[in-house]
């Protein structure tokens, strides 16, 4: 029988660990990531996707941004519209809806919020004062 | 844009369609899908230096837009040669079954009309070819890769195509059995089957398109109007044919004379299908329809097989009465409908004009129009004797055949007023041959042999209804011609003798033909009814006219002569009488004063409703207002009987053609009910036979009170309650003028009160020694043959007077007329031939050149005496 060291038993799964959880992190963050970009202006499919891909960190492959905008759009976030191209193939553009504004702004306060959290574990902040001042449970 | 390689083509729709199944999506989710990402790959594949983009590319594309991607196949690697010969195959069968063979079929059927002929005519219309067209026109561009259009233009075109094909396809579904086995049985069967094939095709090109484009979500919702389109454009062109077809079943299924189908038809109809309908039965066969007709009927095909239904063909007698009740016009006084058979080496015409089949040979009735019969040529002469009051007149036509068989002519000929046929001939070998006159049984029974057993050469005549004669000759050789001839004795009455005319006939006119017309006379007159009133001008010691008129004045209503000084037949007059026993021989007509009785009571005026009455409607309401309310009825006669007034009469709104029976049925109990009040029927044609004959022919035998009506044809046309009813004695011809106008209610008047009139009384002597009368020609006897032959309130039978018309060569309701080819012929049916010396002619008068001749012999004769004096 062969007994692996410890050591690099415990790396190994250290890494799938973070490899799981930035996969995760990337899932959760990629939607945000999407109505952020189409709240602020309109966006025509290609560049958005290019644009997406660049972000540091959101490392997805590109064509896994098609379904997630495919599905924006069934969920009444997103709205598209094609144009004619010169170039190429007609465009088709991309823009968040009213609700897929009010949705990125949720989002946005949500995930400041747990980073202000985070944030604050690290500078040692307890949390549970904070809930005990608040109401209490019945 | 770059260039794609086939191979990377195919293997980009393959990755999209495996991407698109891998997310879990289906239908327009995952063409969207298929959509976004297709044009990404094409944004990209636009970056690079590359002129084509070949697989080796498009792996590398999909490799950096799909993480973990793997490629399918070794990029790189040849296709397997299967692959590629199924390919090639695929590619070879789009363009034959999509484009090659739809042109083909589509060129063929138009220059032989092989389909039309058999099952229907899928091109009958500038409209359905240029429609047939567009579908391998489509296909074309289609599989050329669709240059130079938008994916709305492309989805909007392939879309037409679909719609198109898809419809023809449903169309020759119903033939795919016999498709298919005549296909490998027989090599034949590809022309029926193309359709089939063509909208499958049509629809897979459209799919390789789809899978290509940057939008197809664009494309899809273009094809979908598309779609739209050629439905639309198809119903706008087959609904009315549509709508006929199916109200038109409904009304010759039913057992109603005047079903609801009916009146929706009158409200809309297609004249064409209807026609079309009213000939499909001539051929023997239940098919050779238009679409419409196909639609309704080539389903039960295949149903037939397997005992699900029976195929029924149109009863086309039935068929013929809608198309007279729908539009109001008897079904052959219109053109028949092209055969469209084709012609030149790939044509069928020939062919399908020998089965054409006309039921009617040597039958009673005129019935369809026959294709390439037409009256070449028409002349009539005549002469006006203005002592006698009595003219004669010769009809000469000339029929050409130009089909491929045999064919009969026959048509009914509206007569003068008492006028009667006198004379028939039939130009045999180029020598005009006269005919034997005997009763009506013999000389149809002659005719019915020679011409329809023994396929020779007989002209028949015979009367039809009041007035109307019947002439029916057979056979008008194929590509060749007949001449025949009929005289028509008949008095001047009031001074006017009206043209006979064609009120109904089976053939066509030719598109050179004129009317020749000579008139002659001992007196002066015109001829009013023609485009311009003409006189006659001196001719010797006579009048003569000479004119020839358009084609329509065969048929044409109203044309006389009219003496420019009517007189009454006030002087004696007499003739020698060749065919009277010797004591006899001398026929003396004297005139007299006679009285008619009264017809009291309120006179009953029935109006036809039909729609060809619309025309007369201002002239009726003149006559309907020349008279009073007091003492007339108006009797709407609109397929039932209604009680107007002028006022309702003027807002009526003629449509169809309407039964008249019902009015005439009505018209005659009111007038038993009131002790015989005149009636006056004001009609135009109708061509449709009694419905309750019996019932008619019961109140006008029965009863104390035997009603006679005075019927009025106020528009030309076959009548075939007339003809029911002419031979029980109460039906009265009135000449047009006589109800025309103000001159309704002063006849109307007339009736009511007895009235003294001048007439005229009959002796016979046996020499002229003594007579103050004038000697005039021996018309005069046919005349009085005539009253005597034809006046039932004699004890004669019907054989004497039937012989007695047939010796002074008369067509009369008991005698007709024959001209059969050979003596052998005659003596075989017991008849006698005409002798042509016996037989009336036209009068000579002097030529003006021989008058003029005279007068300069007398002027030179006189000058030359003057310078010896």
């Amino acid at each position: 029988m062969v007994v692996m060291p410890t050591g690099e038993h415990d790396k190994g799964n250290t890494r799938e660990t973070f490899e799981n959880w930035t996969v995760q992190m990337r899932k959760g963050v990629l939607d945000l990531c999407i109505l952020k970009a189409l709240s602020a202006r309109e966006w025509y499919g290609y560049a958005l996707v290019k644009t997406l891909v660049a972000v540091p960190g959101v490392g997805v492959a590109e064509g896994s941004i098609y379904p997630l905008l495919a599905r924006l759009k069934r969920q009444g976030l997103v709205t598209t519209r094609l144009e004619e191209s010169n170039e190429g193939p007609a465009r088709k553009y991309y823009l968040a809806t009213a609700e897929g504004r009010a949705l990125a702004e949720e989002m946005e306060l949500y995930f400041a919020e747990m980073l202000r959290g985070v944030s604050g574990l690290q500078a040692g902040v307890d949390f549970t004062l904070k809930t005990a001042n608040g109401p209490k449970p019945e | 844009m770059k260039t794609w390689t086939t191979q990377a083509e195919a293997r980009l729709e393959e990755y999209l369609a495996e991407r698109a199944q891998r997310e879990g999506l289906q239908g327009e989710d995952a063409a969207e899908l298929k959509d976004d990402m297709r044009r990404h790959i094409h944004e990209e594949a636009e970056q690079a230096p590359d002129v084509a983009i070949g697989l080796m590319h498009l792996e590398n594309l999909l490799g950096k837009l799909d993480a973990g991607y793997h490629p399918s196949v070794a990029v790189g690697a040849e296709e397997p040669r299967s692959f590629r010969l199924w390919r090639g195959f695929s590619r070879f069968w789009a363009w034959t079954a999509g484009v090659v063979l739809p042109l083909g079929v589509l060129v063929f059927e138009m220059i032989a009309h092989f389909c039309g002929g058999v099952f229907f005519d899928p091109v009958p219309s500038v409209w359905h070819a240029l429609l047939l067209a567009m579908v391998p026109g489509c296909n074309a561009w289609m599989l050329c890769g669709a240059p130079r259009g938008k994916d709305t233009t492309r989805g909007m075109a392939s879309g037409m195509a679909i719609g198109i094909a898809g419809f023809y396809g449903l169309l020759f579904l119903p033939l795919i059995h016999l498709s298919v086995v005549a296909l490998l049985w027989l090599g034949m069967g590809l022309l029926s089957l193309t359709p089939i094939l063509a909208a499958i095709q049509t629809w897979r090109i459209s799919r390789r398109i789809w899978k290509n484009l940057a939008d197809p979500a664009r494309f899809i919702r273009a094809r979908r109007w598309g779609i739209a389109a050629a439905i639309a454009i198809l119903v706008l062109l087959e609904a009315p044919g549509l709508w006929t077809r199916v109200n038109l079943n409904a009304a010759v299924s039913s057992n109603d004379p005047t079903p609801a189908a009916i009146t929706r038809l009158r409200w809309f109809h297609s004249e064409k299908t209807l026609l079309k309908a009213c000939y499909q039965g001539s051929r023997g066969t239940e098919f050779a329809t238009d679409i419409a007709g196909w639609m309704m009927q080539s389903w039960m095909i295949p149903a037939s097989m397997f005992n699900l239904a029976r195929l029924q063909s149109l009863d086309s007698e039935k068929v013929r009465e809608v198309f007279f009740r729908v539009t109001g016009k008897p079904f052959n006084s219109l053109n028949p409908p092209e055969t469209r058979l084709g012609s030149g080496p790939f044509g069928r015409g020939d062919f399908l004009e020998d089965v054409e089949f006309d039921a009617h040979v040597g039958g009673d009735d005129v019935a369809v129009r026959v294709r390439g019969l037409d009256l070449a040529e028409s002349r009539f002469d005549g002469h006006l004797d203005a002592v006698s009051q009595t003219g004669y007149g010769e009809w000469t036509m000339v029929f050409k055949n130009a089909s491929a068989v045999q064919r009969e002519a026959r048509c009914q000929v509206l007569l003068p007023p008492h006028g009667r046929v006198s004379r028939l001939s039939l130009w045999v070998d180029g020598t005009p041959q006269e005919a034997a006159f005997n009763s009506v049984g013999k000389v149809k029974a002659a005719y019915r042999k020679v011409a329809v057993v023994q396929r020779q050469d007989p002209v028949l005549a015979t009367m039809v209804g009041p007035d109307t004669v019947m002439i029916q000759c057979f056979p008008v050789p194929a590509q060749g011609e007949m001449k025949i001839r009929f005289g028509v004795t008949a008095p001047v009455t009031g001074g006017t003798w009206e043209l006979p005319r064609i009120i109904e006939r089976n053939f066509g006119t030719a598109g050179k033909l004129g009317h020749a017309l000579w008139l002659q006379g001992d007196a002066a007159f015109k001829l009013a009814g023609s485009e311009q009133p003409q006189s006659s001008s001196t001719d010797g010691p006579g009048f003569s006219l000479s004119v020839s008129l358009k084609p329509e004045f065969v048929s044409s209503n109203g044309i006389s002569v009219s003496l420019e000084k009517p007189t009454t037949p006030q002087e004696t007059v007499w003739c020698e009488d060749n065919r009277a026993k010797p004591e006899e021989r001398i026929l003396i007509r004297e005139p007299q004063m006679v009285t008619r009785p009264a017809r009291p009571g309120k006179a009953i005026v029935v109006i036809d409703g039909s729609s060809s009455m619309a025309s007369q409607r201002e002239r009726i309401l003149k006559s309907v207002n020349s008279t009073t309310q007091e003492e007339t009825i108006l009797l709407l006669a609109d397929d039932s009987a209604r009680k107007i007034t002028p006022e309702e009469l003027a807002a009526y709104r003629f449509t169809g053609g309407r039964d008249n029976e019902p009015a005439l049925r009505e018209a005659i109990r009111i007038a038993k009910s009131n002790g015989g009040g005149p009636i006056v029927w004001l009609h135009g044609p109708q061509a449709v036979k009694l419905a309750q004959g019996e019932e008619l022919q019961q109140l006008m035998e029965r009863g104390t009170v035997r009603p006679v009506i005075d019927e009025c044809a106020l528009v030309t046309g076959p009548n075939r309650l007339v003809e029911a009813l002419y031979r029980s004695g109460c039906l009265r011809r009135i000449a047009d003028p006589s109800c025309g106008e103000e001159n309704l209610g002063r006849f109307l008047s007339k009736l009511r009160e007895p009235m003294q009139e001048p007439g005229w009384q009959w002796r016979r002597a046996a020499t002229a020694d003594g007579l103050s009368g004038k000697k005039v020609w021996d018309h005069l006897a046919r005349v009085w043959a005539i009253e005597t032959a034809e006046d039932s309130t004699t004890s004669a039978n019907d054989e004497t007077r039937s012989t007695l018309a047939a010796n002074y060569q008369l067509v009369t309701p008991l005698s007709g007329a024959v001209v059969l080819e050979t003596q052998q012929q005659y003596a075989d049916h017991g008849l006698v031939a005409g002798d042509p010396s016996a037989s009336p002619q036209i009068p000579s008068i002097p030529e003006p050149s021989t008058m003029l001749l005279f007068i300069l012999s007398i002027t030179a004769a006189a000058m030359h005496r003057k310078r010896t004096v």
